[in-house]
């Protein structure tokens, strides 16, 4: 009766697959494919009662390669999602380990010191810095070492358009919220590995590899778990240069723009090098004026930025032609800070000359830069009242007085993203997705936002009993940031592309748009936003709350 | 009457938390992998014919999680629970509850099923490493009752639809739960819009899934799910009822927000599938001679408290 209705149970298909009943034994108390020969030979078996497979035997060391998420790469996006990770208590049970080649000890032991800056700067959206405080790196860092800024100017130097930004456009109560915050790289990184440490003297279990290379990742047949009776033929093995091998139910890459792990998942990046490089340096401000704006100023070989790290020092990303850099980058310090003062106030003629002499006649370029700047600045003020002078002087950066001894530094610019962040059971993040234009300084802010989105996603599926490598899952991460930094870089993109030419009417355009701009503050306030990442994150808690 | 029942808390596995007996693992019957891993790997197929159902269990999951532990925020809130997922399939639900701590039994009918979802075990090695931990058996509920096992959480999801006498297969599962426990049921209703989505659309047009799979006849509405359910013997009450939806914009199953929404936009005749709660009521004088066991029962039966 009730018998033979109930033998029609089955989940959806199964019904049509009934079999001749058959029971199987008990198997979590043996192992999967030993039950399953076990049901094939002896269908009629009773369950094996619990007691019987009482020599058990820790598994401690057959298991310990085996890894839920093994990220590959130290730097900044690395640290920051193992940081992320740690300070969820969700992954608190879970193994994972990042991996960086290199030793990470000068990083953790990294101390300020006074009025000497490194050249690897970023500048920090209010988005990534509430990200920060929620993973407790925000209070590990020198507070006084941060220098938030709330005014940027932007100028065309080809038409004197200018664009000014400033938080107070962004209606009430936001006056005092910075545009965004000044840090040196290595200093956040050691905020960011003082917060792993202290989740995980909480708790967490996050495991750092260093001074380790990875050697190979593939796919391996099953031969090493044969043991184990598991099969992790579909996990990626990484292999370490000291000979270990880990197993990882989740492999990331943040492992930067030639990311080994894009590699290995098969996924191309896609993309174009600028015919530019980007020169670096600390530069060392006249004391005497504030310095609490970020400044560009778009030339037609690319953009120069002086962004503020405190009073009497800030930091320089200057975009040119590759030739240029490579001259500027080897100037005597006294000529190189002449050069950038040029850079910053002289027309794009006088420019122009400057650039030909510093080619043509490096020799001579000394003498010359020093005249030439004085001589062009006391034309360009002549004739002019005290009040005139003051607005022309206030309305380009304090005077380059120094540059801090190796701060030089160039790169060249490119453009890449990867054609999908994700494949099953690879995410990536940061440089190894996508590489940006840096004009707009958000090159770092993408990765921090990438890893926002990967561990919400990732502790979601961990809250659901997901399996966090499947592709489900990580589709969730992919389907949010990829158009996301595609906009972004091609927003950046266009930007450089649109600065890069003298056209007559590209140029005649672009500064009415730029006056335009700055006539009609809801726009501005809107392309603020966005560039400070609040749209996103505003956003992003609405998804968040409304996601099941 | 007692024996019966304290048999039925024997544990599915011994809690070592280890992963055991290996030296029979190095035997492999590889003609029985070869026959079940190509089904398998199709059952599990995430761009497949279940393709549906694997991007709805993130979301079901998430509501047994509210449901039976809302508090809890670590990542195994089913630790202690003994849980049975009758009609497991491929062990879709049953991988999940385990990762999330649950001492679980996955059950069917089918015995391919049970072969895939064994195979497909192997490839998650935190399904043995405990706390959860994970059965299979190639059973049928009325079985198992008759076995005298017991419950904390009996789920039966995505399955009633698909049995021939379901007020019955609902009496067997509710029999199952423990007083205190808990029986989650979730299926498809017999509206248009159900019939519409699930025959039509699903069968015939997009054929997601094969022709035969659902039998509009065989759904059940939300209302005779609740009667049912109260007419139970052992003092039943309905907890909770949700409309489950598809989302295409987000591309992903969404539980309404309140209690009781269950048709699309909260419109009764649009309902479709749903998923419902049920409660036991806990039979205090049980614990006269049992303390040990009741107590231990409550504790895991909860009711939304945290452990």
């Amino acid at each position: 009766m009730a018998t033979r209705q109930l033998k029609a149970i089955a989940r959806l298909h199964s019904a049509k697959l009934l079999l001749p009943r058959i029971r199987t034994p008990v198997y979590g108390s043996s192992v999967p494919n030993c039950a399953l020969h076990t049901s094939a030979r002896t269908p009629q078996a009773q369950p094996v009662s619990a007691g019987k497979h009482s020599s058990a035997f820790s598994q401690g060391q057959s298991t310990s390669h085996i890894y839920d998420v093994v990220i590959v790469g130290g730097g900044v996006a690395g640290t920051a999602l193992a940081c992320s990770l740690a300070s969820k208590p969700e992954f608190h049970s879970k193994k994972i380990a990042l991996i960086e080649a290199f030793d990470l000890a000068p990083v953790k032991n990294w101390t300020p010191s006074e009025n000497v800056y490194s050249n690897r700067v970023v500048s920090l959206t209010p988005s990534s810095v509430s990200l920060l405080k929620d993973i407790d790196v925000w209070r590990h860092l020198h507070q006084d070492r941060i220098k938030p800024y709330d005014d940027m100017q932007v100028w065309d130097a080809i038409s004197g358009a200018r664009v000014e930004f400033n938080t107070s456009m962004l209606g009430q109560g936001s006056a005092d919220i910075p545009i965004a915050w000044m840090i040196e790289n290595v200093h956040l990184q050691n905020g960011i590995l003082a917060s792993v440490a202290e989740h995980n003297s909480k708790g967490a279990k996050m495991e750092i590899i260093e001074k380790i290379k990875v050697s190979n990742i593939s796919y391996e047949k099953n031969t090493d778990d044969s043991a184990t009776g598991f099969d992790l033929s579909d996990w990626p093995t990484v292999e370490l240069s000291n000979g270990q091998k880990l197993k990882t139910r989740l492999l990331v890459g943040a492992d930067g723009a030639n990311s080994p792990v894009r590699n290995f998942a098969n996924i191309n990046s896609l993309g174009w090098d600028y015919d530019t490089h980007a020169v670096v340096a600390t530069l060392d401000m006249d004391p005497l004026r504030s310095n609490d704006t970020a400044w560009q100023r778009f030339l037609p070989t690319g953009p120069i930025a002086i962004l503020p790290l405190k009073n009497g020092v800030s930091s320089m990303v200057w975009s040119t032609k590759p030739h240029l850099a490579a001259a500027i980058k080897a100037l005597p310090e006294d000529s190189f800070c002449h050069l950038v003062n040029a850079a910053l106030r002289l027309s794009t003629a006088d420019l122009k000359f400057l650039y030909q002499e510093l080619v043509e006649n490096p020799e001579s370029f000394g003498s010359l830069i020093k005249e030439e700047l004085t001589w062009r600045e006391s034309v360009k003020l002549k004739s002019k009242t005290d009040s005139e002078m003051r607005e022309i002087e206030f309305s380009v950066p304090p005077n380059v007085v120094g540059v801090q001894k190796n701060s030089r530094a160039g790169f060249p610019l490119r453009l890449r993203n990867a054609e999908r962040y994700i494949a099953d059971r690879v995410a990536l993040v940061g440089d190894a997705a996508h590489t940006i234009h840096p004009l707009a300084g958000q090159g770092l802010n993408q990765g921090l936002l990438d890893v926002q989105k990967l561990s919400e996603v990732l502790k979601m599926g961990v809250r659901n009993g997901e399996d966090i490598g499947h592709i489900h899952l990580l589709s969730h991460y992919a389907s949010n940031r990829y158009g996301r930094n595609v906009a972004m870089l091609s927003a950046c993109d266009k930007i450089h592309r649109l600065f890069g030419t003298e056209l007559a009417p590209i140029v005649w355009a672009r500064s009415f748009g730029f006056n335009a701009v700055n006539a009609f503050e809801p726009v501005k306030a809107e392309i603020m936003k966005y560039a400070m990442g609040l749209e996103q994150s505003t956003s992003d808690v609405k998804r968040s709350t409304d996601h099941n | 009457m007692l024996p019966q029942m304290l048999r039925g808390l024997r544990p599915l596995v011994t809690k070592t938390g280890q992963v055991r007996a290996l030296s029979q693992l190095s035997t492999i019957n590889a003609e029985e992998v070869q026959k079940f891993s190509a089904k398998s790997a199709e059952w599990w197929d995430p761009h497949g014919e279940f393709g549906m159902l694997h991007l709805m269990n993130p979301t079901r999951v998430s509501y047994i999680r509210d449901r039976i532990a809302p508090i809890a925020q670590d990542s195994t809130p089913f630790k202690g629970l003994k849980m049975l997922d009758i009609g497991c399939g491929g062990g879709l639900l049953s991988e999940s509850l385990v990762r999330l701590g649950g001492n679980v039994l996955g059950a069917d009918a089918s015995y391919n099923n049970i072969q895939m979802a064994m195979l497909h075990s192997r490839k998650d090695p935190a399904l043995w490493t405990g706390p959860g931990q994970l059965e299979y058996r190639n059973t049928t509920a009325e079985d198992l009752l008759a076995e005298g096992e017991s419950f904390d959480v009996v789920l039966a999801m995505e399955i009633i639809e698909h049995v021939n006498n379901p007020s019955e297969f609902l009496r067997v599962c509710a029999d199952m739960v423990r007083p205190g426990g808990k029986l989650l049921l979730s299926t498809i209703s017999r509206t248009p819009m159900a019939y519409f989505l699930t025959n039509f659309l699903a069968e015939d047009v997009l054929k997601m899934v094969h022709k035969g799979t659902h039998d509009w006849s065989k759904y059940i509405k939300s209302e005779e799910l609740r009667e049912a359910i109260h007419s139970l013997q052992g003092g039943w009450q309905v907890d909770d009822v949700r409309g489950i939806a598809w989302n295409p914009l987000r591309g992903r199953w969404v539980v309404s927000e309140k209690n009781g929404d269950i048709g699309v936009a909260g419109i009764g005749s649009l309902e479709v599938n749903y998923v419902l709660t049920a409660s036991k009521t806990e039979f205090k004088f049980f614990a006269i001679d049992t303390q040990d066991w009741l107590g231990s029962s409550q504790n895991c039966a909860m009711g939304g408290q945290p452990y």
